[in-house]
């Protein structure tokens, strides 16, 4: 193949093939190449927080320094003091706008890949997110799973800084928090991505979720007197979004009704009152008022239909739970057969209240479908939702439903017979 | 004109000189004088002359260290001294197996240099040779490159015969064949092909046979010379000829139908056709559990991977997608890196020059001063840079954990070290665009790669379902019913023709 082209001209060609690969791996070495940067020169960035305020976008960095972290303290020969985090801060008439005047007077160059958590003030989500928020899907730069939070009752530039647990980054606290929400169902977690796969949802208005500054008293002996009070970060409820628009709260048990509704609960405590003995039957059931029993869901089943009904929507929610006993504070027998159904009939009751109560407010205060149920709707009744679609935030209000919970306790722990038991 | 016919005439003097030169003489003194001539007075060349009991005189003459003296004495020179009634009869009396009449001087030159001893007797103008030949040799050992845990630790040492032998016992067969070629213009070396007459493949053996016969250097010092020149695609850096020293593995391939080629005063036995997947087989695979093995292999593959791209593919994510990096991770780099005044791709090219400095060395340090004067520089070395801020800590373990990973394949030596170098580059100025390019551009030259006829990366292409059965995944023996397809000219492996 070779001997078809002469030898000048292939010498020639091997020549600029050479001089190309040569010059282009000079020029692309040099600084200042799109898309080349050196980690030393990155501002690493662990969470980010938006504010409006006057007008303006006020964006918030927690960048790290990756000398000072802990994690690197045996990696760098050269150990610097200094501190761990620093807390940049941007104005701008956009979120880019903002960013990018950061690097006026900050070092390192604002690397976004890293943050998990972005933190919206309560100002900035009343007033409406949509036509702000686009620089975090359309810039290469922040991931699509980065967490949105809304900050209850506070600016962002509050939150990010406030460093719990055992003292790492706010992005990294609240981000392994926020995880935590397959183990209570308290909480929401939604990313960027998702939220905005609500957004183009017709019949559904996204909660998301929200972070709260707490004041808890800390039991610490080495500490002064002043001190024995220290800010965390509470993720417990859900802020109710209409559309880009914050309009209210769910707290921490609504949320548990709102996870059980939509079929988003995975494990949690369900905490209720130990039934009572019957008056007639006596021995079996010693529990008094004021009593609790938890129960700790292993999984939790939602079918929801709609059944239509001279034209009105009725809806059907039935729940199923798989339980184990976690805790009894009176002596039961829970080898009773008819302990345990009771047991597990309080249980349901419970959950039938925590789901009609959040259903009742999404209809009676916020007004809107939170709960994707015109999504069932739709999949179930195609042609009514046709009709109906357009209209349904102010149809969703009327709707009628029930709750059907069933519980089957599957484990009852460690001991059959309670260690109090013979105080009867 | 008269020029002409005087240069004529010396030619034809000069023939008539070189034709009385090449005959053997009657007279010995004659012949002792030619001999000289012939080496050139070399001091090595020893010439013994004495009585027989016949009384006429002998001259006996061999070059030394290249004949069993002992053997001479007794067996030779003995028998004539006491024994010898008439010079005609003197192949009677010797009692040396292989003893021949030769005629002229050239066959007798030829066997001297092989370890012949030459016995010239007065009166008679023909010569007599007796194949004496004992020379030192290093003793059978176990090869330092190819150690093994379980099986034979015999090694091939640098002398034809007993390579022929260590093969010829594995292999009790009359279908085992030797194949003697004389290679080298200056050297004479003897060459010899081993295949199995019934299993070999005719066109790769016809293939082989006819580079052999173009070989045309001075020399061949070791059966890497012929590697070189018969190998495909000479510019390529993929060994396409396999070389081992454990006459086991040699056997091993010779039953599946390769070639193997013996060079003398070489330990390496060339072994031919040789695919891709033969870098990653021992001869430990075939004695220890299959399912062991596979997992050896995986993890030899793996290590593959990782000599020729870890280097690359982390300049490429230092530089381009940090992203991609574990947060933490990002971190401790940065902090590694913090205060380093060359950029990621200066700094591992750096490190993989350092690396390559440092293996050369310790090859070449004599073995007084020790292996531990370079380990322990290298250690130092590696660790005062991190400290001083030439490099960060994780390039030097990326580097260390590639450098390490080259060890398993001595056969792929060259490829992996040229190769890296080529991704490092692609990934520090392409980024992992440039090392997936890279790794393309690799592929494709491994499978338009042939040996001798067959395809490289034979048997996934072409694919081959029984091939594979000898792959990554090393089948039980009793299931590997047949042997390469291309490899070798007949199918079932156990049936015997």
């Amino acid at each position: 193949m070779n001997n078809r082209i002469p030898k000048a001209k292939r010498n020639k060609r091997v020549i600029i093939i050479l001089y190309l690969l040569i010059s282009s791996t000079i020029l692309s070495a040099c600084e200042g190449t799109v898309g080349r940067r050196e980690i030393e020169d990155l501002g690493i960035v662990t969470a980010i927080g938006v504010d409006y305020v006057n007008d303006e976008v006020i964006v918030t960095l927690e960048v790290v320094n990756p000398l000072a972290s802990s994690i690197s303290a045996q990696a760098s020969s050269t150990k610097t003091e200094g501190q761990k985090y620093v807390y940049p801060q941007g104005r701008g008439k956009t979120i880019k706008d903002a960013i990018s005047n950061i690097n006026l007077y900050f070092d390192k160059k604002i690397f976004l890949s890293h943050s998990n958590i972005l933190v919206l003030g309560e100002e900035f989500a009343k007033r409406g997110t949509i036509d702000l928020m686009d620089f975090f899907i359309r810039d290469s730069q922040p991931r699509e799973d980065m967490y949105i939070v809304v900050a209850k009752g506070a600016r962002a530039s509050d939150i990010i800084g406030v460093k719990a647990g055992l003292g790492r980054p706010t992005g990294t606290y609240l981000y392994d928090t926020l995880n935590n929400f397959s183990s209570n169902g308290k909480s929401i977690n939604i990313s960027i991505a998702e939220k905005y796969r609500y957004y183009y949802d017709v019949s559904n208005e996204p909660v998301i979720g929200l972070v709260q500054l707490k004041e808890v008293v800390r039991s610490d002996d080495e500490l002064k007197k002043e001190e024995q009070t220290a800010k965390v970060l509470d993720v417990a409820g859900g802020a109710v979004l209409s559309r880009d628009r914050l309009v209210g709260y769910f707290d921490g048990d609504e949320m548990m009704g709102f996870n059980f509704i939509v079929g988003d609960f995975k494990r949690g405590t369900i905490v209720f009152r130990t039934p009572v003995e019957d008056k007639d039957k006596k021995g079996t059931i010693i529990g008094a008022d004021g009593v609790f029993t938890s129960l700790d869901i292993v999984s939790a089943k939602t079918k929801r239909e709609i059944t239509v009904n001279d034209g009105k929507i009725h809806l059907t929610i039935d729940v199923k739970l798989k339980a184990g006993l976690n805790e009894i504070n009176q002596a039961l027998d829970v080898i009773d057969e008819e302990v345990m159904t009771r047991i597990e009939k309080a249980c349901s009751d419970k959950v039938k209240e925590l789901i009609s109560t959040t259903l009742e407010k999404g209809q009676k205060e916020f007004k809107q479908d939170s709960f994707s149920i015109g999504v069932t709707v739709h999949q179930q009744h195609p042609k009514l939702w046709k009709e109906i679609a357009t209209d349904w935030n102010n149809i969703f209000p009327e709707i009628t439903y029930d709750v059907k919970v069933e519980t089957t306790i599957v484990k009852i722990g460690l001991m059959n017979l309670p260690a109090n038991l013979r105080r009867k | 004109m008269a020029i002409i016919f005087l240069s004529f005439l010396a030619i034809i003097l000069f023939i008539i000189v070189v034709k009385g030169e090449a005959m053997i003489s009657k007279d010995i003194e004659v012949n002792k004088a030619k001999m000289k001539k012939i080496f050139k007075g070399s001091s090595d060349l020893l010439l013994y002359a004495f009585d027989t009991s016949c009384n006429t005189k002998a001259l006996v003459a061999y070059i030394e260290c290249l004949v069993d003296r002992n053997g001479l004495y007794n067996d030779l020179v003995k028998p004539l001294i006491k024994d010898l009634k008439s010079p005609y009869e003197i192949l009677k009396t010797v009692p040396i197996a292989g003893a021949r009449e030769v005629y002229d001087m050239d066959t007798i030159t030829k066997e001297m240099l092989v370890g012949s001893a030459v016995l010239f007797v007065d009166t008679l103008d023909t010569a007599y040779l007796f194949e004496l030949g004992k020379w030192e040799r290093r003793s059978i050992e176990e090869p330092g490159n190819e150690r093994v845990i379980k099986g034979p630790k015999e090694g091939f040492v640098e002398d034809i015969s007993v390579n022929k032998g260590l093969i010829r016992r594995r292999i009790r067969n009359p279908n085992l064949v030797f194949e003697d070629y004389i290679v080298g213009t200056q050297t004479n070396t003897n060459v010899s092909l081993v295949y199995l007459a019934d299993r070999v493949n005719s066109s790769v053996l016809d293939e082989v046979r006819e580079r052999l016969n173009k070989i045309n250097v001075d020399a061949i010092l070791d059966a890497s010379y012929i590697e070189q020149i018969i190998k495909d695609s000479p510019k390529s850096l993929i060994p396409t000829v396999g070389y081992t020293e454990k006459p086991d593995v040699a056997a091993g391939k010779i039953l599946e139908g390769r070639i193997a080629i013996i060079s003398d005063v070489s330990p390496m036995v060339l072994t031919i056709p040789k695919i891709f997947i033969e870098n990653f087989q021992t001869s430990e695979d075939y004695y220890t559990i299959p399912k062991y093995a596979t997992y050896l292999r995986t993890i030899r593959i793996f290590s593959l991977l990782m000599a020729v791209t870890l280097p690359g593919i982390l300049v490429a994510l230092k530089t381009y997608h940090q992203e991609m990096l574990p947060t933490s991770l990002l971190m401790s780099m940065a902090s590694g890196r913090e205060g380093v005044p060359f950029t990621a791709l200066v700094e591992a090219l750096f490190m993989l020059i350092f690396l390559e400095i440092i293996k050369e060395s310790s090859i070449r340090t004599p073995s007084s001063i020790g292996r531990a004067v370079t380990v322990v520089s290298g250690l130092v070395l590696g660790q005062t840079a991190v400290q001083a801020g030439l490099v960060g800590p994780i390039m030097v373990i990326a580097i260390a954990a590639s450098g390490i990973s080259e060890y398993i394949f001595a056969s792929l030596k060259e490829m992996i070290v040229l190769y890296r170098f080529i991704i490092l580059l692609l990934g520090g100025t392409l980024g992992l665009f440039g090392v997936i390019c890279g790794i393309i551009i690799i592929i494709t030259h491994l499978v338009s790669v042939r040996s001798f006829g067959v395809p490289y990366m034979y048997p996934i292409a072409p694919y081959d379902k029984e091939g594979m059965k000898d792959f990554i995944i090393r089948s039980p023996l009793d299931k590997m019913t047949y042997l390469p397809r291309n490899i070798s000219n007949k199918k079932e492996r156990m049936r015997n023709e």
